[in-house]
């Protein structure tokens, strides 16, 4: 952007979906989303299933994930809600949650990555918010994503020694009374 | 947000350049470092902000210095203890809107069922808490450009309105007044003609404010055509909640993607219509107006009945699993993803706050207008640095 | 450049000076901040701050006559002073109490403050469903507190060197006199509470011995029959007056009773058997519970076959499959539609019950009774499709799947029926089912003088139900003979809800044992089930001395204002800034150390909240300055600072 954008004049380029949607979309993007999923990713899809409050939980290789990821944003997903870790101790599940304003179809994306060593392909270029999500996710858990314009720490200082939200982080502050549960 | 091409990829840590100001190699471009306390920012937040004459060139946000890492504390507390900690850790300016989130998300992963009367009691303390939230924001804009006492005036009737949720919760500001399974408290006799006295003073003193500062020609320069926005564009940059609603979008998660019992109430979901710095000020005005339309009906319609569900265990062991709730705050959309691995505590919790989204998008909103406007424009957003950093 | 622009900002201007003139010859506008002086509200979180602590407080007794009970109840009520097990408790019956004279080595003037209203507390001890333990608060920390074994001690205690039927506080005598029928709990209580007000009373029983359905229906290795007489004897010492062996209807008629006594109470209970019309039913070898229970009781031989087959999952089909094994039976099953996890039986019942070797048959109804030659040769059960419909109502469905099982006897478990003949004619009205109709809080029928009590009153339920219930009619007698309104001016029993609501606690912390005061609940030992099924002994085999008193030094004496040193508000604070440490050994209780870290606090309430005894509170005081940090460690005696006006520091109730 290089300079002020010019307004748009009133009603013209405005978007209303509440008005414009069919009475359920949800379902008919879902079954799509699905559809196109199992045709495209083959092998790589590992399996499905409705999450809590109708999320639907698409479980992929670590090889499909950006190409599932890929499939997912051309399916009308445009909103992210979150990119984010779990940490199990012996692996790393990356999750990747959005929705759709238009079909209103709510997918978490995940995936197994090891905990080391294993460079996730970006997906800033699917959805801008991507970037910094991913940036805390590198600064948090230490997974590192390649392709990522700007790798640097987030929230933690730069320089800063381990990944905090890993499991085995050992904090130099601990906790100092005793924990009762 | 994207790459950031006006910006050096390689911008030092401590990045105000000695001696010289100005970059080798173009004497129109410098760099300026506001923050990270400046009263500009709304907390510490430091902008790294390339100059083009007068006019933003690139920024950069550097954040993180109010990080207390809410999830790793949390994987930490059990579940009814996280409310203590999501109230005053995220978005403090809208504590109620965190707890309910964070209850939303616990309570799917408990299959905790929340009465009805809890159900309005919260929608009710939710919005008066977005009105005291939205004060707060208009009003540090007339601080920032200027005009303190629109920020007094401001400050004054929100005081109206927290001596509300003082009185039902005994918290003026970090309130821990939602539990699983409902609130902790009943309304005090005689509440909700208070609720209803005070949203009156302060719907009809409106006027009389918009005469002071949004009426105001200074405002309206400082203020028009500022930031503009068209809807693809504030979509593309992942714009939410107020910002996204000026641009002329109506997306509202209270009435797109209802949650609790938002689609029993008749509101209308105000938008702008250029996406400028006005019509962020004017949509945040006109969705007060309608949060006291919401209280209203809520007062209205609400029953008798339990406020909290019983058999609620003090230490509950969900199954493992994992929830997300999400909901509209007074700065756009917030979540909270929780996974359960059977144990006492949360295994992992995310929090998606509204401020870290929209901080991100800052540089997308900020380049190409004046240094002036950048502090303008960061009001708009409203940031919480509690919610940013986490 | 247009005009336009240039002019703009002139135009601007002007209008700001015109502004600026307008202000200045209008008088100035005072904003008055604040409006009115701060009031803060009775829910103001302030700093932390203890009521009380435990130091030489005399025991939380609560104890009236049954004339005052209610009103009394009342008061405390409003005082948020009740125990969760005492409201828990249909009879009200003062656990807390009793824990804390045990506690104090008072093992008889707890027995004697049980009685106040669980008139036959050794008999409870033995046989309740102790509502009292599912909403212990105890149960948060570890497992709640034996209240019925520790009823069971007082007894033995009080047995053993103080029997010592207890007297009459009010010597008020009455001249007016009050028939009960029926010698059961609901009968025996309505008359000790009669004949403490002053009245003369008579019981009518049909059997030859006192207990109802205490002797008739309760299996001998649950109950000892001593201990039934023995208590009912002391009852009998202050005056009561037992007529054996009158059947009322058959040796003498209800309108007799009504010339010659002033007010009757019915407390007949519910003492037919039902049997599931299948065929095969009326088959030799096919029993009802309660006639097999009473064969079995009363020491006549039902001569069961080798094999029993019970039908019913409650706490009659343990006892009858229980019973059986010990009749003679080998093989006792235990068929019930029920899952095993949604049984209505206790627990403790269904896994004695499987110590034993019953068998269970889950999820199987039914179906016919094959007979050979008039007798029982066998049973066709059938599998259960589903038990409840789509909206999770009780709708019984059956597979077509069916099983068919040998046996010598049928024992079906599923119900009572009344007896109550009697009552027919005289005036007191039925509902459709045959069951007679009363007034649910006063026990009052529509014929004049005519109480119902017990079960009768509120349907087959339990002991202790039908106890508390008799309390409340015999409140009503008083009234009628009184001439008194029978429910103007008076109190309703007290069982607030909002205190024992968070029934399900979590399960135990497994390290748990550094923290909880008093240590884990004692557990009463229990005779060999292989052993026991031949012998005929009791389950349940009493503490040995000592052990009561451990059990009941774990109370957590909920609702006295005083701390306790819980522990509780140590493990819901989140921010760890509580550190308690009790001393609770032997006869001696106190809190040792109470240690708050104010600076770390954040006036979240949760410790206010789950404080058991409510002495914590957070103060409605907003001053925290301090002149050094380590003043803002507070220590016990910094906790326990007074208030500058203790009338405006209400809890988060609003209440003192």
């Amino acid at each position: 952007m290089s300079g002020p954008a010019a307004p748009p004049t009133a009603g013209d380029s405005i978007v209303t979906p509440s008005a414009t949607v069919s009475p359920s979309p949800t379902q008919a993007g879902k079954d799509r989303l699905l559809e196109t999923l199992r045709t495209q990713l083959g092998a790589a899809l590992i399996g499905y299933h409705d999450g809590d409050d109708g999320v639907v939980c698409v479980r992929v290789q670590f090889s499909g994930y950006r190409h599932a990821a890929e499939i997912v944003r051309a399916q009308g997903i445009d909103r992210l809600d979150f990119i984010t870790c779990v940490d199990w101790r012996d692996h790393l599940t990356l999750t990747l949650q959005g929705y759709g304003v238009e079909n209103r179809l709510q997918v978490r994306l995940s995936t197994r990555v090891a905990r080391d060593g294993q460079e996730v392909p970006t997906v800033t270029d699917l959805w801008s918010l991507a970037d910094w999500e991913e940036r805390e996710t590198y600064d948090q858990f230490g997974l590192v994503f390649a392709g990522h314009p700007d790798l640097r720490r987030l929230l933690n200082p730069d320089g800063w020694e381990g990944h905090p939200l890993r499991k085995d982080y050992v904090d130099r502050v601990s906790i100092t009374r005793p924990q009762y549960f | 947000m994207g790459p950031n091409p006006q910006m050096p990829p390689d911008v030092p840590e401590r990045a105000v350049p000695e001696g010289d100001f100005r970059a080798a190699d173009d004497v129109q471009d410098f760099l300026i470092n506001i923050g990270p306390h400046h009263p500009g920012t709304h907390g510490v937040m430091r902008l790294v902000t390339r100059l083009d004459d007068e006019k933003v060139a690139g920024l950069d946000v550097r954040i993180g210095y109010m990080h207390r890492s809410l999830e790793k504390i949390v994987e930490n507390r059990t579940y009814p203890q996280v409310i203590a900690f999501t109230d005053r850790t995220a978005d403090y300016l809208a504590a109620m809107h965190n707890d309910w989130v964070y209850c939303l998300a616990a309570e799917r992963l408990l299959g905790i069922s929340v009465p009805e009367r809890a159900e309005y009691l919260r929608v009710i303390v939710t919005e008066i808490n977005r009105m005291a939230s939205h004060l707060i924001s208009i009003g540090a804009l007339g601080l920032d450009t200027g005009a303190p006492t629109y920020f007094l005036w401001c400050f004054e009737a929100r005081e109206r309105l927290v001596r509300l949720l003082e009185e039902i919760c005994g918290a003026r500001l970090t309130y821990v007044y939602l539990r699983l399974g409902g609130v902790i408290y009943d309304a005090p006799p005689g509440w909700f003609e208070r609720v209803r006295g005070a949203l009156r003073s302060v719907i009809d003193e409106f006027p009389s404010y918009r005469k002071l500062f949004h009426d105001n020609y200074i405002w309206h320069e400082r203020s028009k055509g500022i930031s503009t926005l068209t809807p693809e564009e504030a979509l593309r940059i992942g714009a939410q909640g107020p910002v996204l609603r000026s641009t002329g979008y109506r997306w509202d998660l209270r009435k797109d993607m209802p949650y609790s019992i938002y689609d029993r109430f008749d509101f209308d979901i105000p938008v702008g219509t250029t996406g400028d710095v006005y019509d962020r000020t004017e949509v945040r005005v006109d969705e007060m107006i309608e949060s006291a339309k919401i209280i209203q009906q809520a007062i209205e319609d609400i029953p008798e009945g339990p406020f909290l569900a019983d058999r609620i265990p003090r230490i509950p062991t969900p199954a493992p699993g994992e929830a997300y709730a999400r909901l509209e705050s007074p700065r756009g959309e917030i979540g909270c993803y929780l996974v359960s691995d059977g144990g006492p505590k949360p295994y992992r919790m995310k929090w998606r706050g509204a401020s870290f989204h929209n901080v991100a998008m800052l540089p997308a909103l900020a380049v190409g207008y004046t240094l002036s406007d950048l502090i303008n424009i960061v009001g708009t957003l409203d940031p919480v640095m509690g919610d940013v950093d986490r | 450049m247009s005009w336009e622009s240039l002019l703009k900002p002139w135009v601007g201007m002007a209008r700001g000076h015109m502004e600026t003139l307008k202000q200045m010859v209008s008088p100035p506008v005072t904003r008055m901040y604040p409006k009115e002086p701060a009031q803060l509200s009775p829910r103001w979180r302030g700093p932390l701050r203890l009521r009380g602590v435990m130091d030489h407080e005399p025991p939380p007794v609560t104890d009236a006559e049954p004339l005052g009970f209610n009103d009394l109840m009342t008061e405390l009520h409003e005082q948020r002073r009740i125990a969760p097990c005492q409201g828990g408790c249909p009879a009200n019956v003062d656990a807390r109490g009793q824990n804390a004279l045990v506690a104090a080595g008072r093992y008889i003037e707890a027995y004697n403050l049980v009685r106040r209203r669980n008139v036959l507390p050794a008999v409870l001890g033995y046989v309740c469903n102790n509502p009292c333990e599912d909403v212990c608060r105890r149960s948060f920390l570890d497992d709640p507190i034996a209240i019925r074994q520790l009823h069971r001690d007082c007894y033995e205690v009080y047995d053993r060197e103080a029997r010592f039927p207890g007297h009459l506080e009010n010597l008020v005598y009455r001249p007016e006199h009050v028939a009960v029928i029926g010698a059961g709990p609901a009968g025996i209580a309505a008359a000790y509470d009669l004949v403490q007000m002053g009245y003369r009373v008579t019981v009518y029983e049909r059997e030859r011995l006192p207990g109802g359905l205490l002797v008739t229906s309760v299996p001998l290795y649950r109950l000892d029959r001593k201990v039934v007489a023995q208590e009912i004897a002391d009852i009998a010492e202050l005056g009561v007056e037992f007529s054996f062996g009158v059947n009322v209807g058959v040796d003498i008629t209800l309108e007799r009773l009504r010339a010659e006594h002033d007010a009757v109470v019915v407390a007949a209970g519910y003492t037919g058997g039902r049997v599931l019309p299948i065929p095969g039913h009326e088959a030799e070898g096919v029993w009802s519970a309660i006639d097999f229970l009473y064969a079995y009781c009363m020491g006549e031989d039902p001569k069961v076959g080798p094999e029993v087959v019970v039908i019913g999952g409650g706490d009659v089909g343990c006892d009858c499959s229980r019973s059986a094994l010990r009749c003679g039976a080998t093989l006792s099953m235990q068929a019930h539609v029920e899952d095993r996890e949604g049984m209505p039986a206790q627990e403790v019942e269904v896994s004695g019950a499987i110590e034993e070797g019953v068998v269970l048959l889950s999820e199987w109804g039914p179906d016919e009774i094959l007979v050979e030659n008039g007798k029982v040769a066998g049973i066709r059960l059938r599998k259960v499709a589903s038990r409840f419909d789509a909206s999770g109502k009780w709708d019984l469905k059956y597979s077509d799947e069916v099983t068919e099982l040998a046996c010598q006897s049928v024992i079906f478990a599923v119900g009572q029926r009344l007896n109550v003949d009697f009552l027919k004619g005289s005036g007191v009205e039925f509902d459709a089912q045959g069951r007679p109709l009363c007034d649910q809080s006063t026990g009052a029928t529509a014929l004049d003088g005519v109480f119902l009590a017990g079960d009768l009153a509120t349907g087959p339920r339990t002991i202790i139900i039908a106890i508390g219930q008799a309390h409340e009619t015999a409140l009503s007698v008083h009234r009628h003979i009184q001439g008194l309104p029978l429910t103007e001016g008076r109190r309703p029993p007290v069982h607030p809800p909002e205190y024992y609501l968070e029934k399900p606690y979590a399960p135990n912390p497994p390290d748990f044992e550094h923290f909880g005061p008093g240590g884990r609940r004692v557990h009463m030992p229990e005779s060999n089930p292989r052993v026991r099924v031949r012998t005929g002994e009791q389950v349940e085999l009493g503490w040995p001395k000592g052990d009561g008193h451990r059990e009941a030094i774990r109370c957590m004496r909920c609702q006295t204002h005083v701390c306790v040193a819980c522990t509780l508000c140590a493990r819901v604070c989140p921010d760890n800034c509580i550190d308690v440490a009790g001393h609770d050994t032997g006869f001696e209780r106190r809190v040792e150390r109470y240690d708050f870290m104010m600076e770390w606090c954040c006036f979240c309430g949760f410790c206010q909240d789950v404080c058991p005894t409510q002495t914590l509170s957070l103060a409605a005081d907003f001053d925290y300055a301090e002149r050094e940090r380590r003043e803002f460690f507070y220590d016990r005696e910094k906790m326990l600072r007074p208030f500058d006006k203790p009338d405006e520091m209400p809890n988060k109730d609003g209440l003192p």
